[in-house]
């Protein structure tokens, strides 16, 4: 792999202390497979555009703030890098959501292997059946709020799918006076909700939705980190201390913003008022446990994978150097006051990935590590 | 073999034995293997062994080959073997096998029947029954003293064989940790546990340390490490020990230095904390810059053999390359970027990536495989800015 030529290094200098006010302010992962971009955030820059924050690859303190022209002078990218930085760099505001779309499209044109391609295709066959679940149960619920529950009635969920479309249009029809919006424009309103909601879940089949699927992997991790002897020994203990510290938040936070979204979903009449009036405000609270959990499905891959790839040392090192910070915002969400651990986050993070001749990990296989992340993730970060 | 019909002079058929191509060796193998008991046939084959160590060839499942596996790296010829080396002898494993299995009764029987459902001896296979054998036949083997019947049977110096046989015992008490070590080397580079079992074989005595430091030098991908731990609790004439005797193995081994990026990688480390360790031993030295030769040579053969093994992997016509074939043409190119970083590690003088280069020009000519497919293959073997350069001759950018 060609090293950046010495006349191209940047004057880039190392930011110490970052500390981030807004989940937007810390950016958003984004699943790149270049060694060096591990764990880099995308967020808006201050002049327009986007911007970088990058891990210190000396392995020193402190973070990177760059464009990607300035990412191509400290590295040299890989070829689903550059075709990832094309696609974000035409977001307007990045967020979870939109990279996952972008993270699908580039894993589907083959560039990190036929595997994340192939699972890519599997992904958005996933997503489609979880948005059509989805609108399924808030179209069941807009039945719910309006018909009566009548003894020996036909419960809507008992019904074929044309039959409840139909049913919940009757009851849209009673709802839209009062609102004062069209029946069609609220059943489409129902739709673009579901969009919204689908990696959240509702229903029976609620916990088996993308982010509490991930919330319950995020949970189990210590446990299985906690099983080998390294982490509980004098050169993991700190490490693992502070990934069972993260975990506990993450999750607990998650787990509470997942709860105000689905509570959004118990009233529909309300919540299309709502969506009607305020919509961005309800995305972003549907948006919140995805920012919450944003970098966490690549630190449990990470820990998944890491008997046959780069091993639990190193691995535990990365999972440690990935944990995300977070930011005030959390505790304004929370409304509690969190000790989000930064300084000891800043402290603990150290430059894993780095071509090690002693563990024989050559940089190209740290690429074939991240593909193979990509194939089990095509969306990326979770 | 002579197919005279008559008795073959046993110096003439090992030498013909040890010219056979790999096919021939592997027929052979198949009837040796097929003995009830081998006796001789032991010695016919132990020219094989290093080319063995490459080739790997499924094995039946034989008891003393799985009770002693976790002492692969240390077996020896018995006319190689010398008192006060971490060597094991090979002619002392049948015998000590078959005290084992009298020992156990029940249980050793099982364990044999066990083994005979199986049509190899896998890694997974070796874990799964031996996890029933080892800890017995520790415990077995440290309790049974060696006859003088015995060392006449074994021909092995009577009086080294109690410290001998102890610090096989030692090892044995962790068979399925040393057979782990030997699948997953990473998990050597775990301090606690390289220091756990050093510190266990030091309880058996000086014999087992050597042996087991021996060990984790073979298989830890981190020897300075192991090195450094071993200092601190051996003296220094038991880790020289255990060096020259993991010099004299990549010395004598022919094929044994041509093995995958991995195992190469892992003597190269080895050789550096060797040079390290080993400045004050100037006869060290200068087999250090031999073996150094050697694995650079072998490197450079194997990098032009996986190159050109690319090469072969396409197919004739310009039929589609499914899934399957793709990935593996991409782990072989994978498995020569690892050589070529490997040669360049090792300094060798005008290691250069021409075979790289050379196979990644065959691949971005191919009609067979996909436009991002040649690209990827080009990324991996030459990185991303060839693979750019070759989309713009080639008139692919990369996702159009």
């Amino acid at each position: 792999m060609p090293l950046p030529q010495a006349q191209r290094l940047p004057d880039l200098q190392a930011v110490l202390g970052l500390r981030p006010a807004t989940f937007l302010e810390r950016g958003v992962s984004i699943p790149f497979t270049t060694p060096f971009l591990v764990g880099a955030r995308l967020r808006p820059a201050a002049r327009g555009g986007q911007e970088l924050v990058v891990a210190n690859a000396s392995g020193g303190p402190g973070v990177y703030i760059t464009s990607w022209e300035g990412v191509q002078s400290l590295c040299c990218p890989t070829l689903h890098d550059r075709r990832l930085s094309r696609k974000f760099d035409a977001l307007s505001v990045p967020g979870p959501e939109p990279l996952r779309r972008i993270a699908l499209d580039v894993a589907e044109e083959g560039l990190a292997g036929r595997a994340a391609a192939t699972a890519a295709a599997a992904a958005r066959a996933q997503d489609a059946r979880a948005l059509l679940a989805m609108n399924l149960e808030l179209l069941l619920a807009v039945i719910r709020a309006v018909e009566p529950r009548e003894p020996g009635g036909s419960p809507p969920e008992a019904t074929e799918d044309e039959a409840v479309t139909r049913r919940a249009r009757a009851a849209l029809e009673v709802i839209a006076p009062h609102i004062g919006r069209a029946p069609e424009q609220l059943f489409q309103a129902v739709g673009e909700i579901a969009a919204s909601f689908a990696r959240i879940g509702a229903g029976p089949d609620a916990d088996s939705a993308p982010l509490p699927a991930l919330i319950a992997r995020v949970a189990a991790l210590p446990g299985e980190i906690g099983e080998w002897p390294f982490a509980r020994g004098q050169d993991g203990m700190l490490d693992t201390a502070l990934v069972q510290e993260m975990c506990a938040l993450a999750t607990a936070l998650a787990r509470l913003a997942l709860e105000q979204a689905r509570a959004l979903l118990g009233d529909m009449p309300k919540l299309l008022r709502r969506w009607c009036v305020e919509r961005a405000q309800i995305e972003r609270l549907a948006e919140r446990p995805d920012w919450l959990l944003d970098g966490w499905e690549r630190i449990c891959l990470v820990w998944s994978v890491a008997e046959d790839t780069l091993g639990r040392p190193l691995a535990l090192r990365e999972v440690t150097h990935l944990l995300p910070m977070l930011p005030r915002e959390a505790s304004d969400w929370a409304g509690l006051d969190i000790d989000a651990r930064t300084d000891a986050l800043t402290r603990r993070r150290r430059m894993p990935m780095a071509e090690d001749w002693r563990t024989g990990i050559t940089h190209a296989d740290l690429i074939a590590r991240n593909e193979r992340l990509r194939a089990l993730a095509p969306a990326g970060p979770g | 073999m002579s197919g005279d019909g008559g008795a073959a002079d046993p110096h003439r058929l090992r030498g013909e034995v040890a010219a056979a191509d790999n096919a021939r060796v592997l027929r052979i193998l198949r009837v040796v293997d097929a003995l009830p008991v081998r006796g001789e046939a032991d010695a016919l084959i132990a020219p094989l062994r290093p080319r063995l160590a490459v080739l790997r060839p499924p094995r039946p499942p034989s008891l003393t080959r799985l009770l002693f596996q976790p002492l692969d790296p240390l077996i020896v010829p018995g006319p190689v073997w010398r008192p006060a080396t971490p060597g094991v002898p090979r002619p002392l494993l049948a015998p000590l096998a078959a005290i084992v299995v009298a020992a156990m009764g029940a249980s050793g029987t099982e364990a044999q029947a066990r083994l005979a459902r199986k049509a190899t001896l896998t890694p997974p296979v070796a874990l799964e029954v031996g996890d029933l054998m080892w800890p017995h036949a520790a415990a077995v083997l440290r309790a049974w003293h060696p006859t003088p019947a015995f060392a006449a049977a074994t021909r092995i110096d009577a009086a080294a064989l109690p410290a001998l046989v102890g610090a096989v015992a030692a090892l044995l008490d962790h068979g399925a940790t040393l057979c782990r070590l030997a699948q997953q080397p990473d998990a050597a580079a775990d301090p606690s546990l390289a220091g756990m079992l050093l510190t266990s074989a030091a309880r058996g005595g000086a014999a087992a340390l050597q042996m087991m430091l021996a060990l984790l030098l073979a298989h830890t991908p981190d020897a300075g490490h192991a090195l450094r731990l071993a200092e601190s609790l051996a003296p220094a004439s038991l880790v020289d020990g255990a060096l020259d005797f993991l010099l004299r193995g990549f010395a004598e081994a022919t094929g044994g230095m041509s093995g995958d990026a991995a195992a190469m990688r892992r003597a190269a480390i080895l050789l550096d904390a060797m040079e390290r360790q080993g400045g004050r031993r100037p006869a060290r030295a200068a087999k250090l810059a031999v073996v150094r030769r050697r694995l650079d040579g072998a490197c450079r053969a194997r990098l032009e053999a996986a190159a050109d093994g690319l090469a072969r992997l396409l197919p004739d016509g310009a039929g589609a390359v499914d899934d399957a074939e793709v990935a593996g043409m991409e782990a072989m190119a994978l498995e020569a970027r690892r050589l070529e970083a490997l040669g360049r590690r090792g300094g060798g003088v005008g290691f250069d990536d021409a075979p790289l280069r050379r196979a990644a020009e065959h691949l971005a000519a191919s009609a067979a495989l996909a436009p991002v497919d040649r690209l990827r293959l080009t990324e991996i073997l030459l990185g991303p800015d060839a693979a750019l350069a070759l989309g713009e001759r080639a008139g692919f950018a990369p996702g159009g």
